[in-house]
């Protein structure tokens, strides 16, 4: 051929091309010139890229090596389904003995015990401590509840974090604030923005941000055990109330977990029914209709035999439905609800060790940087 | 059946025509809205495609519409089949015209195909393939490699 001259991309599909890279290319492109560099720090470049990226996501799991100390968790990131290859994350997080970690977004939102709450997104490696909000309740008596999600119209990232005394006398018992990260302030919600959660117990759950709305697993303290879904709207800061799919004849004891469903974006909750008498158990999974008010059973799994926990759906795109789970013999395994196939995933966890969940990750270009 | 077997007329800037089925055809959203608009009945001019970028877009939509009934994993083979064996400059052309025909699944393929050809380029490279002249100081420049000093270490 005799084209000596490389043609001139129309800027259009030149970025149609730049969506579709890995964020380190990006970043490195970032010197190609001002144009480009300019382009990358456009919001709409960067959400458009994270829609993109979404297609291409990764599971990661966090766990407590049974090698490990204490509380010491390790994230692996499976750069496939099939398990072979993997990357283990940032060992500086295990001086921080986390209590809790939530995936979002490609941003990783990192609580320990002591209420110190950090940022990071490991494609970018930008990272972020927040500001410290309730400094004296760092302590083991309080009940701390968190959320880390996003509003999808405003592509505004919020922590909620809520704190409760559970010592009756002391006044307020509950208390809670909204961080936002465009203003990398708090927000303390009044009295009367907590009456419908005040008489509750709210259980943290693992990551459990929908379409701008966060979710835990509650029950009320009169009747005992009664549970309920509390979410919170990311967006207008409300909190709102939904009621236990209908069970007959459950046990007073089930309770049950939230997890995403990854591939079509909705919550789900499952209630186990396990006997402590018997190594099987029974799970009932229901899903949360797409305005958050009705439940509608999905699935009914068991009985499943030495089933320790489960862990949430490894994938439920095209192909079997996989879910992780935990067993007596302390293994993980992939369960294929098809085939009753088990995978081990080679991971070992410790018996009570602190975090244990499943994730999606995707490589995003979300700044978490402070803007000078 | 009798609108399965219609014929579109394709004519490419280089003066060939070629007749496509509808059903292959159809897989351009602009043809597919001629159609709809009752504008497709005559040969239709494509101004900026050479003949042999336009057989290669149909030869992409008879595949497509072939493995209609095949599955997901097939029709992945066949998508990176087809588009390994075409070098960059080509792909330039197809993404103009899938752009200009709106075949959206072939815009996806040859994008994804360019990413993954370049993202482990370094930016003289990029300048180059892409045409672009640097307008950056040298100081400037310098200052955002040292900053994402690891985005420059790169074997990926």
């Amino acid at each position: 051929m005799a084209v000596t001259s490389n043609p001139q991309w129309p800027d259009d599909l030149a970025t149609l091309i730049l969506l579709r890279l890995p964020v380190k290319s990006i970043i490195r492109f970032k010197c190609v010139s001002t144009t480009w560099r300019c382009l990358f720090d456009n919001p709409s470049f960067v959400s458009q890229h994270l829609c993109i990226s979404k297609r291409n996501q990764r599971i990661v799991v966090s766990y407590t090596d049974e090698h490990e100390h204490d509380d010491e968790i390790v994230l692996r990131m499976f750069h496939d389904t099939t398990l072979a290859t993997f990357d283990d994350w940032f060992p500086q997080f295990q001086t921080l003995r986390a209590v809790s970690v939530c995936i979002h977004d490609g941003l990783l939102f990192v609580c320990d015990i002591n209420l110190r709450i950090r940022l990071w997104n490991p494609a970018t490696r930008e990272t972020r401590f927040l500001p410290q909000y309730y400094t004296d309740a760092r302590h083991r008596r309080y009940w701390n509840t968190i959320g880390f999600g996003s509003d999808p119209i405003s592509n505004e990232y919020k922590v909620i974090l809520i704190v409760r005394n559970d010592k009756p006398y002391k006044t307020p018992r509950l208390r809670c604030a909204v961080y936002k990260m465009s203003t990398d302030s708090w927000r303390e919600l009044k009295r009367e923005e907590l009456h419908l959660v005040e008489e509750k117990t709210l259980y943290n759950s693992k990551n459990a941000c929908v379409n701008g709305v966060y979710y835990w697993v509650a029950s009320d303290y009169v009747p005992y055990w009664k549970h309920c879904v509390v979410a919170f709207d990311m967006r207008k800061e409300v909190f709102q109330l939904i009621q236990w799919p209908h069970i007959p004849d459950t046990q007073p004891n089930s309770t049950g977990e939230l997890f995403i469903i990854p591939s079509v974006d909705r919550i789900s909750l499952w209630i186990s029914d396990s006997y402590a008498d018997s190594h099987t158990s029974n799970h009932d999974f229901w899903m949360l209709d797409e305005h958050g008010q009705y439940w509608t059973k999905l699935l009914t799994i068991g009985p499943l035999l030495k089933v320790r926990m489960l862990l949430g759906f490894w994938n439920m795109g095209k192909g079997n439905i996989k879910i992780l789970a935990y067993f007596t013999n302390r293994k993980v395994q992939l369960y294929d609800l098809q085939t009753h196939q088990l995978i081990d995933t080679g991971l070992r966890h410790k018996l009570n060790g602190a975090q244990f969940c499943i994730y999606t990750y995707e490589e995003s270009l979300v700044t978490i940087r402070r803007h000078r | 059946m009798a609108s399965t077997l219609k014929k579109i007329i394709l004519k490419s800037c280089d003066g060939k025509i070629l007749e496509v089925e509808e059903a292959v055809a159809v897989q351009s959203q602009m043809i597919k809205n001629m159609i709809e608009d009752d504008c497709a009945n005559e040969e239709i001019p494509l101004p900026d495609i050479t003949g042999e970028i336009l057989s290669m877009i149909i030869e992409y939509c008879k595949m497509h519409v072939d493995g209609e009934n095949n599955s997901n994993n097939e029709l992945i083979a066949r998508d990176a089949d087809f588009i390994t064996r075409v070098d960059l400059n080509t792909l330039y052309y197809l993404i103009v015209a899938a752009n200009f025909l709106n075949v959206k699944s072939l815009l996806d393929l040859t994008c994804q195909r360019v990413a993954d050809i370049i993202k482990g380029k370094s930016p003289e490279e990029i300048r180059l393939t892409f045409n672009i002249k640097n307008d950056f100081t040298p100081e400037e420049e310098e200052e955002i490699r040292k900053k994402n000093a690891w985005a420059f270490d790169y074997k990926d």
